[in-house]
């Protein structure tokens, strides 16, 4: 018998790669990566040998909003859309497990999404390195980042879909939370928090609370060859004067991972907990 | 597992607040057969079927053909083929690929998709997307899904409420050929006329508690529902002749109405009325029979409870 997991997981897979949504990520990303100077720069003979580098920094802070938005915008909908067209019900009431349902789900939109990033990272790292094999690491660093972030996202958009019952609603909640990430935190939210308590010291759990603004300090503290290693920020500047370049990797890496870990967590024991049929 | 009892259900209690949709339920279906569960809207009937599914929390306990649905839902959904009130499968799989997805879970052969196919009367659809297919389709695609792994019971949650008059013959007649093959149907249903079609048992919950688990004719027979027989003798000079013969055949209720004579009888009493009247020479040039019906039963059983 084939295991229900690696059914709904294929589906899963299956359904995502074929959505318009995941292909134009992949396109989108695939440009960001590369970045549309390099083709010009480059048909013209005109194009700096730190181009790549320069390009690391960029990309970063253009993947930052654009991979919560697609992954949120994916997961959030996922459960919930079943729930309601009843196709959720049904699936349950077949000899499969919650567990073997829900982590389909999970890890088919998780892989379809990592697909989608490989084949756009992959696809510029390789014309990179054709050109300047000295900055492929700082895109593998860029592209580990931008799956975990993903990772997280999915699991917050998770949370929103056993929590709402309508695949509107999910949408709705889905992109609200990627504007409080996103949006909100990058428009001085932080800054005007601290100096309204007057308290610095809440800056770092701020940041760390956010899995947006976790990832974006971390990517930017790997670009020690960017041109834009002045810009890290306060949150940036202070980690590294306290505590290192490697240990506040991974102290960062470390609170990444975990918001990939909990939020799926949180959101199977409470799809666990709900009756399968409303 | 081959005991008798398919479906064990012993004290469950589904509960919303203080609300209890299924209170301290307890009932056993026997194999073979169609089973009807009846009951009045908020009866709890659609809540117990999906409580057999595993679909909802509750506490007390469910075994299906001897497998706990709470503590082995694997092997116990195996028991079970369901077929939900309206059509449920993904409307851009293909009929085929529809079949082979959940007939992979449940490690059917490629061979029964295509017996299934056949039963149900879609091989022609094969490739078709399933959101393509009409209602009643759709709805005989749903039952050739809940037939994959030949379960020995079909769980059909009003399974012709959707259906066209021909649409729901042709199902009634799908389900009367599963049950000459041994399955074990329950259907919930607000039609009493399908109960009348096809169910030869029902078990009718009110208030989330069993009221009455009975075959439809012992049913009848407890609750004293009785025929309505009218006759017409012409011969209105032998009226204290017919009206003593109805008597004498154990006739209740005697109306005269001009010609017609109008009486409630025990069903089983018919032929020996017919009998008594011709003994006593009146000529009838006329008569039927009002059979009791679920509707009679069911107002009788739910009267005084505000339903």
């Amino acid at each position: 018998m084939t295991n229900p997991f690696i059914m709904i997981l294929r589906k899963e897979l299956k359904d995502s790669l074929q959505s318009k949504w995941l292909i134009t990520f992949g396109v989108t990303f695939f440009f960001l990566a590369l970045g549309v100077p390099y083709i010009i720069l480059g048909a013209g003979g005109l194009l700096p040998s730190d181009y790549p580098g320069m390009v690391v920094g960029t990309l970063v802070t253009l993947a930052v909003p654009l991979v919560p938005l697609v992954s949120l915008a994916m997961s959030s909908t996922t459960i919930a859309g079943e729930r309601e067209v009843g196709t959720m019900e049904y699936l349950l009431a077949q000899p499969a497990t919650k567990a073997e349902v829900f982590f389909g789900k999970y890890v088919g939109l998780v892989t379809s999404l990592t697909l989608a990033m490989f084949l756009g990272y992959g696809g510029a790292e390789l014309i990179v390195y054709s050109t300047n094999p000295e900055f492929i690491a700082s895109f593998i660093y860029a592209l580990a980042y931008s799956l975990l972030l993903a990772g997280a996202a999915v699991g917050l958009g998770f949370i929103v879909s056993v929590s709402v019952k309508t695949r509107a609603a999910a949408i709705g909640t889905g992109l609200f939370l990627w504007f409080v990430l996103v949006v909100i935190y990058d428009s001085g939210f932080l800054g005007v928090i601290t100096v309204a308590l007057d308290a610095d010291s809440l800056l770092i759990p701020l940041t760390l609370a956010n899995p947006v603004e976790t990832t974006r300090i971390l990517a930017l503290m790997h670009m020690a060859e960017s041109p834009l290693r002045g810009e890290l920020g306060p949150q940036a500047s202070y980690l590294l004067q306290n505590y290192g370049s490697i240990t506040a990797s991974r102290i960062l890496t470390g609170v990444l991972l975990l918001w990939v870990i909990v939020p799926v967590v949180i959101s199977f024991i409470l799809f666990n907990r709900q009756d399968a049929s409303t | 597992m081959s005991t008798n009892i398919i479906v064990d259900a012993i004290n469950v209690t589904k509960a919303y607040g203080d609300f209890k949709a299924l209170e301290d339920l307890s009932l056993q279906v026997e194999r073979g057969g169609v089973w009807a569960l009846l009951g009045p809207n908020g009866a709890g009937k659609t809540t117990f079927l999906k409580c057999l599914l595993g679909l909802k929390q509750f506490t007390g306990q469910i075994k299906i053909d001897g497998y706990d649905i709470s503590k082995d839902p694997k092997k116990a959904k195996h028991q079970i083929g369901y077929v939900p009130q309206h059509p449920t499968l993904y409307n851009d799989m293909t009929v085929q690929e529809s079949l082979r997805y959940f007939g992979d879970m449940r490690d059917v052969k490629r061979s029964r998709l295509r017996e299934l196919l056949e039963f149900v009367g879609l091989e022609l659809w094969a490739r078709q997307p399933v959101g393509a297919l009409s209602g009643g389709m759709q709805q005989r695609l749903m039952l050739a899904v809940a037939l994959l792994s030949d379960p020995p019971v079909l769980l059909l949650d009003e399974p012709t409420a959707n259906l066209d008059v021909n649409r729901q013959v042709e199902f009634r007649n799908l389900i009367s050929l599963l049950v000459k093959e041994g399955k074990t149907v329950v259907l919930t249903t607000h039609l009493l006329g399908d109960v009348d079609h096809i169910a030869e048992k029902i078990m009718l919950l009110n208030k989330g508690k069993l009221v009455v688990k009975s075959s439809v004719a012992d049913l009848f027979k407890q609750l004293d529902l009785t025929s309505q027989m009218f006759v017409e003798i012409p011969d209105t000079s032998k009226e204290q002749d017919a009206i003593s013969a109805l008597e004498k055949a154990g006739a209740n209720d005697i109306e005269v109405k001009g010609s017609w004579y109008e009486m409630r009888i025990d069903p089983s009493k018919k032929i020996s009325i017919l009998n008594n009247l011709r003994a006593k020479e009146c000529e009838i040039t006329d008569f039927k029979i009002e059979e009791p019906n679920l509707e009679d039963a069911f107002k009788k059983i739910t009267a005084g409870d505000g339903n």
